[in-house]
């Protein structure tokens, strides 16, 4: 069963002319850790959030979970989990008041909510930080609670846009150990990032966009074979071409 | 569970801005504390503050002297004759007006005593010409009006004019009514050989009282000072201010993403607006709470009337929900349409004054142009107004505040539907 499947997924942002998306197709079996990843603008972040939800594709279906989104959004919302690329949390409250909001807007009763909010706060790190609010956090703590929202739910698929951005070396490993661990519990990742070493270390499969089309998609080490190429940079620049993109 | 938390969350949010909470909170009371004080002055002229006076007599007869008398002996005026720095001339008489140092001035024209006294006979002579054919000198002369000039400051304002020059009228129709029978009884007593003992008084015959109109089911009459009439009005001046730091939340959630993160996720849209509807909500009655406290008991201290709740505490309530609802659901609109907090702070600034213009928050509704009165009962604040003036000044009970609420809850309800499709859209 596919956790995830696009077909001929479109988009073009009002009032731009170049289009985000160009006829994406993508399967993303259940329980994989997936890689998606391209070079700045290649439609990422698009297709990210296309799959959790926030933008609706001006053409193409997705399907979560076998559901569609257009009929079966109660039902994809309560499966998937969704970390932005940007910090999306309430910088005035401290961690465990913005898990509880979040927790509770997401349904969640307050003992649930609360069981949650413990396990998380030490598993990532933060308990002794419980009283202090967010903007006095490092970037590293607030990129963990900002993925700890994600998890409130126990989601089935959860899709991180850039998780590990600007984050020091522990909290990068210590986020990057407890999503494997997720996974090996049978939760899929989608995970899109520009640190293609890492990328490589963690993911199962792995598709290449470029300007909104896809460019290769399967195995990690199967594509890596498939151009004789030693790493995923040199697959990277292989098939992007090695010039700069802003 | 889901709506008390979106509450919860809105108020910490705001608790934890201290700074915005000092200003939501200490603006109003201070806006409201001054302009308590700045326009209680005009709703004491009435009742004891005199006006001064310019007065240049080029007459110097009997009849200058009675006027000067009677406007000093008033409680309007106190007469000033004399300048401090130079002598009184037509040129430094004008001078003072003109630069502001008295605003109003009065110039009893040369010959006015004689002129008066002079058109006085005549007219009395003409009425006993009825009675006596031949008892009266036929012969007319002619007669100079007596001059008196009424010199203003330029700075002035109209309606200070008209009420200025409407007791000067009143004051020289007594004077003239006056001289006029004093010399009726003298001609007579001549013509009837008696001695003239009348000493007419030319005093009110028709007594004018003042009262406010008030229903039966209204014990005591409210008192009509600047209290009462500036508290509700800044008090809706004030709540509707909360468009301004609604609207910036609800643009800096968009932009940080908060926003997007709870629309992907199987948050309800409704206890989204719904937590903060009423948070804010609570937020405005809080600050008619503070405002009312403030006029209940620091106004005192202040010399300034203390605040009559009117109709009482359950109206009073009654119609900071309402007003509080109505301006919180502005401040949705306004923050599910822009962007950027300058846009939405431009914007929201701009209609609650224009609102607030309209509504009569500054100057009554019935002091404008008919156009304007017709535009201006459109205004949201003009009926948030209402609805407050029906607790504080008009003490109606809470059936009739209820019955006085509907446009605007009929407003809040628009406003929340516009929301919640923008909401839609935006999600």
């Amino acid at each position: 069963m596919n956790a995830i499947s696009i077909v001929g997924l479109a988009h073009t942002y009002q009032g731009n002319d170049r289009p985000a998306l160009v006829d994406l197709n993508l399967e993303i079996p259940k329980g994989v850790f997936f890689g998606l990843l391209g070079p700045n603008g290649a439609g990422k972040t698009t297709a990210i959030s296309m799959i959790s939800g926030s933008i609706h594709p001006n053409s193409g279906t997705i399907k979560i979970l076998e559901k569609n989104w257009k009929e079966d959004a109660t039902f994809i919302r309560k499966r998937i989990g969704s970390v932005p690329q940007d910090i999306a949390l309430y910088d005035s409250l401290t961690a465990p008041e913005n898990l509880t909001f979040f927790g509770k807007m997401m349904g969640l009763n307050t003992k649930e909510c609360e069981n949650k909010v413990e396990f998380l706060m030490e598993r990532f790190g933060l308990k002794e930080h419980s009283k202090k609010v967010v903007s006095k956090f490092s970037g590293g703590m607030k990129r963990r609670v900002n993925l700890m929202v994600a998890l409130l739910h126990d989601p089935e698929i959860l899709i991180l846009d850039e998780p590990t951005v600007g984050v020091d070396v522990h909290s990068r490993h210590l986020i990057n150990e407890y999503l494997k661990e997720l996974n090996k519990g049978g939760m899929t990742m989608v995970y899109t990032s520009h640190q293609l070493e890492e990328t490589e270390k963690m993911c199962d499969q792995i598709a290449i966009i470029d300007n909104g089309s896809m460019l290769a998609s399967g195995r990690t080490k199967e594509l890596l074979e498939s151009v004789n190429a030693t790493d995923l940079n040199s697959l990277f620049l292989e098939l992007t071409g090695a010039g700069i993109r802003d | 569970m889901a709506l008390w938390s979106a509450i919860w969350k809105e108020l910490l949010v705001l608790v934890r801005d201290r700074g915005g909470i000092a200003l939501l909170f200490l603006m109003p009371t201070a806006m409201v504390t001054i302009m308590t004080i700045v326009q209680d002055a005009p709703f004491k002229d009435h009742h004891g503050q005199k006006i001064p006076i310019l007065v240049f007599d080029q007459d110097g007869g009997t009849v200058a002297q009675n006027i000067i008398a009677s406007l000093d002996s008033s409680d309007a005026f106190k007469v000033i004759k004399t300048l401090e720095e130079e002598e009184l001339t037509l040129k430094s008489f004008n001078k003072t007006i003109n630069s502001g140092d008295v605003q109003i001035g009065i110039v009893l024209g040369e010959n006015l005593s004689e002129d008066l006294d002079q058109a006085v006979s005549e007219k009395i002579g003409t009425m006993l010409a009825i009675i006596n054919p031949n008892g009266t000198d036929s012969s007319k002369q002619e007669l100079r009006a007596p001059l008196i000039s009424i010199i203003m400051d330029p700075a002035t304002k109209k309606t200070f004019r008209i009420s200025i020059r409407m007791a000067l009228d009143q004051f020289i129709a007594q004077l003239e009514g006056r001289m006029l029978l004093d010399k009726l009884a003298e001609d007579l007593s001549e013509m009837s050989g008696s001695e003239n003992n009348s000493n007419q008084s030319i005093g009110n015959m028709v007594n004018i009282t003042e009262g406010v109109a008030s229903t039966e089911d209204v014990e005591d009459t409210i008192a009509s000072n600047s209290t009462q009439h500036n508290v509700p009005a800044w008090t809706v001046f004030a709540m509707f201010f909360i468009v301004i730091p609604l609207s910036a939340n609800m643009v800096r959630e968009r932009t940080s993403g908060t926003y997007s993160r709870l629309s992907t996720m199987s948050a309800s849209i409704a206890h989204y607006y719904s937590g903060k509807l009423i948070s804010f909500t609570l937020v405005c009655i809080a600050q008619a709470t503070i405002i009312v406290l403030v006029g209940l008991l620091i106004f005192p201290f202040i010399s300034l009337a203390r605040l009559d709740l009117g109709s009482g505490l359950i109206p009073l309530i009654i119609a900071s929900i309402t007003v509080g609802t109505a301006a919180t659901s502005f401040g949705l609109v306004v923050g599910s349409i822009f962007n950027t907090h300058q846009q939405a702070a431009i914007f929201g600034v701009v209609t609650v004054v224009i609102m607030a213009a309209m509504g009569g928050i500054w100057v009554p509704l019935y002091a404008m142009p008919e156009n304007m009165q017709i535009i201006g009962k459109l205004s949201p604040m003009y009926w948030a107004l209402e609805c407050f003036n029906t607790v504080f000044l008009r003490g109606l009970g809470p059936l009739e505040v209820i019955g006085g609420t509907y446009k605007l809850w009929g407003f809040s309800i628009i406003c929340i539907l516009f929301t919640l499709f923008r909401g839609r859209r935006l999600s």
